[in-house]
């Protein structure tokens, strides 16, 4: 199943903690949230909502089945049991996301609150929406130039309706048939722009039919000229009107009506940070770094002490801001009856258990520290030492 | 001392680079020592529209620490001066933005006018490229999402120092629907400092690899951008009326019915 990273609230070998018992509780304290199971390289997850078991999985199994399955390894020694919490909406988000391992409980009230949330998952799952957006822009974008002068591009062959506007007189439309003209002398420009028209005609009344109606406006609007006309005098008006259009507006807008008008967001300083703090290239001086580093060290410090039987942590974090944003954390840990656990299973497991949950951790942080940047981890190295 | 212009919109395709380049070569035809950059090294096509593709070392080589600035430097039409940023998607991870920095400063020790065509939003490419220049020109559609990205592409050059010289409003295309030169003025809070209109023309000139400004001197697209370029280095500019004989001519013809 799709489940987050986050620290657990609770780490137990199962055989010291009965799993019916903590099934229960959960139960009972209308949980949210879910707990992992990990059996050699095996790892199975139920989820919960309101202390209901909603989804699960196991290796290769899924719901009641998967149930089965972990209840049957619980009796092993070596099973990791975690419990991690959540909110409420992360628990639907997940549901939402991790439908072929819903349990079915008999009614159907999953499905339809998964439908309620789905808008709300959206903006969950794409907390990196600006990279999509530049992907899909990328996209859109080599569309266009394959499809050069197709669709949005024949657009501005199409003449405007000017109902308001002066026509100009003949004799300016002569002199602008003139000057465009002026440089093809094989073609008339009346053929080639009659060309040109009915063309984007065509091709807009396939792409976009509401915009017929348009057109079939304009030709009446202009029924008296050549289409050659038409468009010289868009052109003409296009640069000749930029004056009089401005004097025609009222001079009086204010920002605040206009913004609104248009639905356009002001933007807000955090977002300009976001943007700012995303971009390496020397915007970060180094008073910043001693921050971030000290932000790091106590987050990260304060993560790992959440884990049970770990009884100091010291974090030190370096940050390198001269090429690219780099780190290196070093995490000195100090770890309660390390023999009892070895009792049961090789130490060095065991060790390298918690060195990979203590890493794991720390990268969470350092991801939730960089949003917007969450590749920076690649420039992270991370060192664990456990005494 | 350099000017180094960085040409930035935040939304895509609203025609930056159409407005480089044509730029850089009016600044040229002016006498000034210009040099385009194309910082798009993802969607590069500064040296398509001017007709340059194909050159063996491009700033993609630079950025990649395998070739100098120098031997990416072209001349182009009307001698403005054009370092191609090479389409290359492959190794673009490698690529390291600081290198730009060197790679500018080296740049401008030979000319008055660096533009530098930025990449489009706000990652750290096109950050990168707007914090390299001093000033900076918003270039924007007449239309909400385009100004909307303008706004914010604003707000995060002020922040980065960057002086804002002005909105270049590119696709002005006479229509009711979209938002007025006022409008975006009071919205941006940056004056207009030119008006392109929406000209088929442009796509054209650009299937054809040559300048607008080359191809169609008279056209009022061209008009626009070579005032803006006489405004950006305070020079008078006379736009290029036709020819008056000729007009006659034609009048007279059309009078006589052959039309
Ligand atoms: N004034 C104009 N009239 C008509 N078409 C135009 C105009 N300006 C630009 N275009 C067209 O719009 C498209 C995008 O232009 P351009 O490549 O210059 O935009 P850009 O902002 O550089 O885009 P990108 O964000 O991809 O770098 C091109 O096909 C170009 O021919
Ligand atoms: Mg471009």
């Amino acid at each position: 199943m799709e489940m987050p990273i986050i620290s657990p609230s609770i780490v137990s070998y199962a055989d010291e903690l009965n799993f019916n018992q903590l099934l229960e509780d959960l139960l009972k304290n209308k949980h949210n949230g879910f707990i992992r199971v990990t059996s050699g390289s095996y790892e199975g997850y139920i989820l919960f909502k309101n202390g209901n078991q909603v989804a699960a999985s196991y290796d290769k199994y899924s719901k009641l089945e998967a149930v089965e399955s972990i209840k049957s390894i619980i009796k092993e020694n070596d099973t990791l049991i975690e419990v991690f919490n959540l909110k409420e909406s992360p628990v639907d988000y997940l549901i939402n996301v991790n439908k072929p391992y819903l349990i079915e409980s008999g009614n159907d009230v999953y499905d339809v609150l998964n439908e309620l949330k789905k808008s709300d998952h959206d903006e969950i799952e794409n907390p990196n929406s600006h990279a999509e957006t530049k992907s899909s822009r990328k996209k859109l974008e080599s569309e266009s130039e394959i499809t050069e002068e197709s669709n949005t591009e024949t657009t501005q062959y199409i003449p405007k309706p000017l109902n308001n506007e002066p026509k100009p007189t003949q004799k300016q439309t002569i002199q602008q048939t003139e000057a465009s003209n002026e440089d093809k002398p094989k073609f008339t420009l009346e053929n080639e722009s009659k060309i040109e028209l009915s063309n984007s005609e065509v091709k807009l009344k396939q792409s976009n039919p509401s915009n017929t109606e348009k057109i079939l406006v304009d030709d009446s609007t202009y029924s008296n000229e050549s289409p050659s006309e038409k468009e010289i005098q868009i052109q003409k008006d296009a640069v000749e009107d930029i004056e009089k259009k401005s004097t025609i507006e009222d001079e009086s807008i204010d920002r605040s009506t206009l913004l609104k008008k248009y639905g356009i967001k002001e933007i807000n300083e955090t977002d300009v940070e976001n943007i700012l703090y995303s971009y390496k290239g020397g915007s970060i001086d180094d008073n910043d770094v001693e921050k971030i580093e000290l932000t790091l060290m106590n987050k990260i410090k304060k993560s790992i002490l959440g884990i049970p039987k770990i009884m100091s942590a010291e974090v030190l974090v370096f940050l390198d801001n001269t090429h690219e944003l780099s780190g290196n954390t070093n995490i000195i840990i100090e770890h309660e009856s390390k023999g009892f656990f070895s009792r049961m299973i090789g130490e060095s497991r065991d060790t390298e258990n918690l060195r990979r949950q203590i890493i794991n951790i720390a990268q969470i942080e350092i991801k939730k520290s960089f949003r917007k940047y969450p590749e920076i981890i690649n420039n992270f190295e991370i060192n664990v030492e456990i005494n | 001392m350099t000017r180094v212009i960085a040409v930035a919109s935040g939304k895509g395709g609203v025609g930056k680079t159409t407005i480089t380049a044509n730029l850089g070569v009016a600044l040229s035809t002016y006498g000034e020592e210009t040099l385009v950059l194309d910082a798009d090294v993802a969607m590069a096509n500064l040296e398509l529209i001017l007709g340059m593709e194909g050159k063996s070392v491009t700033l993609h080589d630079v950025l990649s620490g395998d070739a100098e600035i120098e031997e990416a430097v072209y001349e182009g039409p009307g001698g403005v001066k054009v370092v191609p940023a090479g389409i290359s998607l492959e190794g673009l991870r490698k690529i390291k933005l600081d290198r730009l920095e060197n790679a500018l400063s080296k740049l401008v020790q030979n000319v008055d006018i660096l533009l530098i065509d930025a990449p489009a939003g706000l990652e750290k490419d096109a950050l990168a490229a707007i914090a390299a220049a001093q000033e900076m020109i918003l270039v924007t559609t007449p239309e909400v999402p385009s100004i909307s990205d303008a706004l914010k592409t604003k707000i995060v050059a002020n922040k980065l120092g960057v002086e804002i010289t002005g909105v270049v409003i590119n696709r002005e295309m006479h229509d009711k629907t979209f938002l007025t030169i006022n409008e975006i003025e009071t919205i941006l809070e940056v004056p207009v400092i030119a008006v392109i209109p929406d000209d088929p023309e442009v796509s054209r000139a650009a299937a054809f690899g040559e300048a607008l400004v080359v191809r169609n001197p008279k056209s009022p697209t061209s008009n626009a951008i070579m005032q803006l370029a006489a405004d950006l280095i305070g020079e008078n500019y006379q736009p290029i009326e036709p020819d008056k004989k000729s007009i006659i001519a034609k009048l007279v013809e059309g009078l006589l019915g052959r039309r």
